[in-house]
């Protein structure tokens, strides 16, 4: 293997299970798997979060994935999915030693020794993979050096090695259109398959360095933006192919540059793309004319990440800093668009009060009242790579109710979910953070209360609407 | 005769489980139900008895109606099943004591009361 200059790869890219609810195709493997496939490689793409969704015992995971024969073996690596991606990599390598095995994503890319030790797999490429994977597969493919490339952490004998950081490329034109045929089942995903949905990226990187926010560290502190022209043809080709419906922007902040958003609304327009789409951003970064335009174009959904409108939380988050009163106004401006708005607020950070979190509580209630039927309750956890994680880390305890504060973690198969309780220490969620001001139990308590009067809200709103 | 041999021990397993279910009526009926400490509720504003209840160890949402919520909100801690049967079967006049026992095993079973 690997000898014969002329040899194509055999390259499988895996999805761990992760959450049996989630219902879309994933966007990062099949961004991969496109440029995989781009760069004349044979891939095929495996994923244990649609077919498996009671879970899956490890020892069948590693006997599909060795039916494909491959010679490269990719895993993408989430928090609650490095417990599997560790126990796989150990079994596959224990039956078959000769498959290199690589192992990606956020998770990976801030734990990469830890992981790397801990599964024995053979690579970790950290930070965005379709340039670096690409070329770790070119230097397998020829023999080459690996200690020429960046972005890997690699095995050499007993050692451990990081090579240095993969710069961000700056054209995200450059990236190939996602093959979403390389998906076998990609009917089976009911996002897709029943209402015709598929996630999208127009950008990436966020300029605002939230203290619990990866995302400046996995994707740079610049939004590097598809032009609109790019994004249009790419929208047009997914309806085209795929016969898509509906387009899930996966960008964190989308709204950042207004003209940018603009044009992409107006272009959608003008090529009258019959779509409706969502985006996630910040509530301070969009104003009526942009709504407008955004709701004529088809947007029905925005997910705002308020996290907090107490001014002292803001300050310590470090570039929240928009009165709850703008919040407050930006919902209403959003209903009054006639896009539905979605806001994400967190709980129990390490400097919060009694008076902090009852005040997180009254804003959920009143809210719900103005008309927002959905709100994503998290409770603050330790995400490697965070400005927190460094700052904080002395705060770090084992969150008592997991289940209930990290709602992904409740819906975690049995079978799974042992698993993650196994491996407890690489699982973020399973941990919070505490506050010298407010008992733990005391805070999950009015955290518990104020999902419960959402509940209450929402029976009272679909009941009598 | 192996048939009726069969039907006799049939008769019998199921007699043993119609005293044993009894038995365990029995001794539910001086069992006190409270609330379990890792559950947070609220009765929703209505007509109808209408209880949310949220097990913060499992992460499972139960909505409670009707008869249920009647029962949940007996709970007290400080009344017996027995007294919340009696109650209940004053109250609501197609209430069966066995249909209590049944709704209290079951929050009992769902890890939403402990009984004292």
């Amino acid at each position: 293997m690997f000898l014969d200059e002329e040899c194509i790869l055999k390259v499988l890219l895996i999805q761990p299970p992760f959450n049996p609810e989630y219902n879309l195709p994933p966007l990062a493997l099949g961004t991969l798997a496109s440029a995989v496939d781009a760069a004349g490689h044979e891939v095929k793409i495996l994923d244990f979060n649609l077919k498996f969704k009671d879970g899956i015992p490890i020892k069948s995971a590693v006997y599909k994935s060795l039916k494909y024969d491959a010679d490269v073996v990719g895993l993408t690596c989430w928090g609650n999915m490095s417990p599997f991606v560790i126990e796989f990599c150990k079994m596959f390598k224990s039956i078959q030693p000769e498959t290199k095995l690589v192992i990606g994503g956020e998770y990976a890319t801030f734990r990469s020794e830890d992981i790397l030790r801990k599964s024995k797999a053979d690579f970790v490429v950290r930070g965005e993979g379709e340039e670096t994977f690409i070329k770790l597969l070119d230097t397998l493919e020829h023999n080459g050096k690996i200690s020429k490339l960046q972005g890997i952490t690699y095995r050499k004998g007993d050692k451990i090695i990081s090579l240095p950081d993969n710069p961000h490329f700056l054209d995200m034109d450059k990236l190939p259109f996602i093959n979403w045929n390389l998906f076998e089942d990609l009917k089976k995903y009911d996002g897709y398959g029943k209402y015709g949905q598929i996630p999208i990226q127009a950008s990436r990187g966020c300029p605002f360095n939230c203290i619990f926010c990866s995302v400046q560290r996995t994707w740079g502190g610049i939004q590097r933006r598809k032009s609109p022209a790019r994004l249009i043809a790419e929208i047009k080709h997914l309806i085209e192919n795929f016969d898509v419906m509906w387009l899930g922007f996966v960008d964190d902040t989308f709204t950042l540059n207004k003209k940018w958003v603009i044009k992409i609304c107006n272009l959608m327009l003008k090529e009258k793309i019959d779509l409706r789409w969502k985006v996630i951003t910040r509530i301070d970064l969009v104003d009526e004319d942009l709504l407008s335009i955004m709701k004529k174009s088809g947007c029905v959904e925005i997910f705002y990440g308020v996290e907090s409108v107490v001014p002292e939380i803001q300050r310590f988050i470090g570039s929240k800093s928009y009165a709850e009163n703008l919040v407050k106004k930006n919902i209403a401006k959003t209903i009054a668009a006639g896009i539905e708005p979605v806001i994400s607020v967190i709980f129990g950070w390490p400097i919060d009060t009694l008076k902090t979190v009852k005040h997180m509580a009254r804003f959920c209630e009143d809210v719900v009242k103005r008309g927002v039927s959905r709100i994503h309750m998290h409770m603050l956890f330790p995400l490697p790579g965070t400005r927190l994680v460094k700052e904080y880390s002395s705060a770090i305890i084992p969150n008592p109710y997991p289940k209930v504060t990290q709602p992904d973690l409740a819906k975690i198969p049995y079978e799974l979910y042992s698993l993650l309780e196994l491996h407890r220490e690489y699982v973020p969620d399973f941990w919070m953070f505490k506050s010298k001001y407010i008992d733990p139990l005391k805070l999950i308590r009015i955290y518990a209360e104020t999902k419960l009067s959402i509940i209450e809200a929402n029976i009272h709103r679909y009941s009598f609407a | 005769m192996l048939i009726k041999y069969k039907w006799v021990k049939k008769l019998k397993i199921k007699g043993i489980f119609k005293w044993l279910k009894r038995e365990e009526r029995a001794l539910l009926s001086n069992k006190v139900p409270k609330i379990s400490e890792h559950v947070v509720w609220r009765r929703v504003k209505g007509s109808k008895p209408l209880v949310i209840a949220l097990n913060l160890k499992s992460g499972i949402f139960h909505i409670l109606e009707d008869a249920e919520a009647e029962v949940w909100l007996l709970t007290d801690g400080k009344r017996t099943t027995n007294q919340i049967i009696e109650i209940l079967c004053k109250k609501l006049p197609d209430m069966r004591s066995k249909k209590i026992t049944e709704i209290i095993k079951k929050f009992k079973n769902n890890e939403l009361i402990n009984l004292i």
